[in-house]
């Protein structure tokens, strides 16, 4: 790869090539890129062509599992979700949003909470708000899985990295199929990262939307942002690392 | 109407080693190739619909494959933190972590972070797939000028990132 040697129609592209070996194309449309092919071309169907040694069995029931895991795109059926919301939303306001002159102000927590451990000699031990720690220290989670389905752990750096630990890849949140206090499998070595370091937790929802919530708390203030997100939002926790 | 059985091997058996090919150029890794695959399949089966209407169903893929090739590459950065060697200490399972890439190409790719998904294609269609600008205007749905101007806010971006120097050496190691 070249940046500065951009294709202006002097080779085949590797997706006219990819189009070729997979027999996208016309007759004519072969021969004229069969007459063009040079030695880096042809290398490059080479190796298209040994990977195909390489594809693993399909797995249909995986595949549709997978396909199924997200619902398709339906304007229709968002729409009638959308309506159905505010109608729960009117009914929730009729019943409860009205000033209420006499009573305690009572909130109930639903275990919305992420904890951090540190590892201490062999042992990962809670982590003490206000200990610093560096370049080198491992870090484990736990959260309270209870009430929920899924949980998104991120960290934001004091430059305002966010970086994305569960899941592990894709879009779709780590899912928790558990009740009561839950360990998150694996454990972070930290690197050498500016602090403050927030670890947040998202429970219930997808990545991305995970990651620009958090993304925008932190744009309204930085760490202190991120915390009142996490102290107001349902859903959401946040545990800040004093870093050395 | 749903794709039948019979469809989705024939698409897999005709397109999977391209796609694997053109995803692995971007993500480096086989495991993290193959799972850009089969979710472009399982996006496939899912859009069958419009699946169906796609003169060429290569060039639909690739499209539906970029955006998931490069946030594999962004949470690459987060489970590079990520050990197993504690998971046991929480109880928890055991955490693969497999990693191969070039540190240059890692360092152009984390750029690509902060780009608007476009540019972020526009970007890759050129430079992995190494696409005319005809072509990646028409991959992405844009203009052939506003493909160039694309691309070429994302070099100055990049210049200034890393640098005149170390581009030059990038583009000196890439040559």
């Amino acid at each position: 790869m070249n940046l500065s040697d951009t294709n202006e129609g002097q080779r085949p592209s590797r997706l006219l090539l990819g189009r070729y070996a997979s027999g996208e194309l016309s007759a004519d449309e072969a021969a004229a890129l069969e007459a063009r092919l040079d030695d880096r071309a042809r290398q490059i169907l080479a190796e298209i062509e040994a990977a195909r040694t390489q594809v693993p069995p399909l797995d249909l029931a995986a595949l549709r599992g997978r396909a199924s895991a997200t619902p398709a795109n339906n304007n229709r059926w968002y729409g009638l979700a959308t309506l159905a919301l505010a109608a729960v939303v009117l009914v929730v306001f009729l019943a409860f949003g009205r000033p209420q002159p006499q009573g305690p102000d009572i909130r109930f927590r639903t275990g919305d909470t992420l904890q951090v451990h540190r590892l201490d000699g062999q042992r990962l031990v809670p982590y003490q708000q206000g200990v610093a720690v560096g370049s080198g220290d491992v870090l484990g989670f736990k959260v309270v899985a209870t009430g929920h389905t899924s949980v998104v752990v991120m960290s934001v750096d004091g430059s305002g990295r966010v970086q994305v630990y569960w899941p592990e890849e894709g879009g779709v949140a780590e899912p928790i199929d558990a009740d009561g206090l839950l360990a998150l499998p694996g454990s972070l070595t930290l690197d050498d990262a500016p602090g403050p370091e927030l670890f947040v937790a998202v429970f219930d929802t997808d990545v991305a939307a995970a990651r620009t919530a958090l993304e925008h708390a932190w744009q309204s203030g930085g760490p202190a942002g991120v915390l009142d997100w996490a102290g107001a939002a349902a859903g959401v926790d946040a545990v800040e690392v004093t870093r050395r | 109407m749903e794709l039948t059985d019979t469809e989705v091997e024939q698409l897999y058996h005709r397109y999977a080693h391209v796609l694997f090919h053109r995803c692995r150029s971007i993500v480096r890794n086989d495991e993290e190739a193959w799972d850009a695959v089969h979710e472009t399949f399982a996006k496939v089966i899912r859009n069958a619909d419009t699946f169906r209407h796609q003169s060429s169903p290569l060039t639909w893929m690739y499209r539906i494959s970029t955006n998931h090739c490069l946030n594999q590459v962004r949470n690459r950065r987060g489970r590079e933190r990520k050990h197993e060697d504690h998971a046991q200490d929480l109880g928890a399972d055991r955490v693969a972590v497999q990693d191969d890439e070039d540190p240059d190409k890692a360092r152009i790719l984390a750029l690509l972070e902060d780009a608007d998904e476009e540019t972020r294609a526009c970007v890759v269609h050129t430079y992995f797939d190494d696409c005319t600008r005809e072509e990646v205007a028409q991959l992405v749905g844009l203009s052939v000028p506003t493909v160039r101007k694309r691309v070429n806010t994302f070099l100055d971006h990049a210049r200034r990132a890393l640098g005149v120097a170390v581009l030059f050496l990038l583009l000196w190691r890439w040559s």
